[in-house]
């Protein structure tokens, strides 16, 4: 997993990654190649403190050669 | 009495589309850790089929559940339904969510059983906004 601190316009940058979203402040904050590497950061343990909104967001950024979506 | 304002999420912006993208926490009981996703608003789908590494990290054996065919323009996979809870802007739901091994989209899809009836969806394409009330 990398940490990086980039704009959320910059998610194509990560086209077929794993990233963890700063949905309050709309940074990418981590990326990697598989889900399980970000998943702690996305997961809010039972009675954990931490506001819900400073909990980052999990997203599969599409792939270069997946564009529209007809489903 | 509680009243709760519309929560408004900016779209995002992929390779030059704009799509109606929420965050939501997704989790099998309230008694679980809940996993914090990314998922794109989709009124053409009649049900919600997220990724199936949502699915392991919940726990979720996958074939465990309802069995369905899924339908769409680019042909058919089978998936299996769970039921989960959704807490999304200021609600948590129940709803019913399809995971498919065979799920090639790289995005979590919300439709609209258990989602759009709890919720008053307004897209707003010219701001690039979607409002959940």
């Amino acid at each position: 997993m990398k940490k990086v601190n980039l704009s959320t316009k910059q998610l194509s940058k990560f086209a077929g990654m794993w990233v963890a979203v700063d949905t309050t402040r709309e940074k990418i904050v981590a990326a990697a190649k598989s889900f399980k590497e970000i998943a702690p950061l996305v997961t809010k343990p039972v009675g954990s403190k931490t506001p819900d909104e400073r909990i980052p967001a999990a997203f599969k950024v599409p792939r270069k050669n997946e564009r529209y979506y007809i489903l | 009495m509680t009243v709760f304002l519309p929560e408004v999420f900016p779209y995002q912006k992929l390779r030059g589309d704009f799509y109606p993208i929420v965050s939501a926490f997704v989790n099998l009981r309230a008694d679980q850790p809940k996993t914090k996703t990314w998922a794109l608003v989709d009124s053409g789908a009649s049900i919600s089929i997220f990724r199936p590494e949502i699915a392991v990290q919940l726990g979720i054996k996958i074939e465990r559940g309802k069995p369905i065919d899924l339908e769409g323009v680019g042909g058919s996979i089978k998936g299996y339904i769970h039921e989960l809870n959704l807490q999304i802007s200021h609600k948590t739901i129940k709803c019913s969510v399809v995971f498919s091994k065979n799920y090639n989209v790289s995005v979590n899809l919300l439709g609209r059983a258990g989602f759009f009836e709890s919720f008053l969806i307004t897209f707003n394409e010219p701001k690039k906004q979607l409002t959940l009330l």
